[in-house]
């Protein structure tokens, strides 16, 4: 799922370490998502989006609702 | 302040020693007496050591993300079950099937099976909701 992962952790000045820890995951976990290797979970997606207090879609893009 | 990785390492410390722990244990239950002497004594005594085993893996198991859980369920479904199969036949091929290694590892696929089934049965009844 494409996502704006890694342009919000830059803005903040963040590793994908620091960024894990935050959010109490692994950092490969960071990392695959990021990669779009990996579809977080509709909690994981909604922890990222509080953590970087935006909605889940301007984070994780919905590919249902892109073209619109 | 224990970071999240320090947690996970300790969680998973817990479970590694809960495991080699359950394993000495065990195996000191089954040299009790001959095999078969004590059953009803020492099979109850294995299981117990078993579930006091998972239990001490539920925190770590908590601890982990989605990622890295699905990372162990998908590994451990079409991996474990490859490995065990893989086994299986090896003894099957060498020593046929009505041979008691053969039906000892066959007997672990049954089990793995039938408990396979009954976890299903009871995920798919813990995720139903009302019909609207």
């Amino acid at each position: 799922m494409r996502n704006r992962l890694r342009d919000l952790r830059h803005e903040r000045g963040l590793s994908q370490a620091e960024l894990a820890e935050a959010v109490e995951v692994s950092r490969q976990t960071i990392i695959a998502m990021e990669a779009d290797k990996y579809d977080p979970s509709l909690p994981m997606a909604y922890r990222l989006a509080a953590f970087f207090d935006v909605a889940a879609e301007d984070l994780f893009f919905n590919p249902w609702r892109e073209g619109r | 302040m224990t970071t999240y990785r320090n947690k996970l390492r300790i969680a998973a410390g817990l479970a590694l020693a809960a495991a080699l722990a359950g394993g000495i244990i065990g195996g000191r239950l089954v040299r009790l007496g001959e095999p078969g002497e004590h059953f009803w004594l020492v099979y109850p005594a294995l299981l117990a050591v078993c579930a006091i085993a998972f239990a001490a893996c539920i925190p770590w198991w908590r601890k982990l993300d989605d990622m890295q859980k699905a990372g162990h369920l998908v590994s451990w479904y079409w991996g474990g079950l490859a490995g065990a199969l893989a086994v299986v036949m090896a003894f099957v091929a060498a020593t046929g099937v009505h041979s008691d290694l053969s039906k000892g590892a066959l007997f672990t696929i049954v089990g793995q099976a039938v408990a396979f089934l009954l976890f299903f049965a009871g995920w798919q009844a813990w995720h139903r909701g009302p019909l609207a």
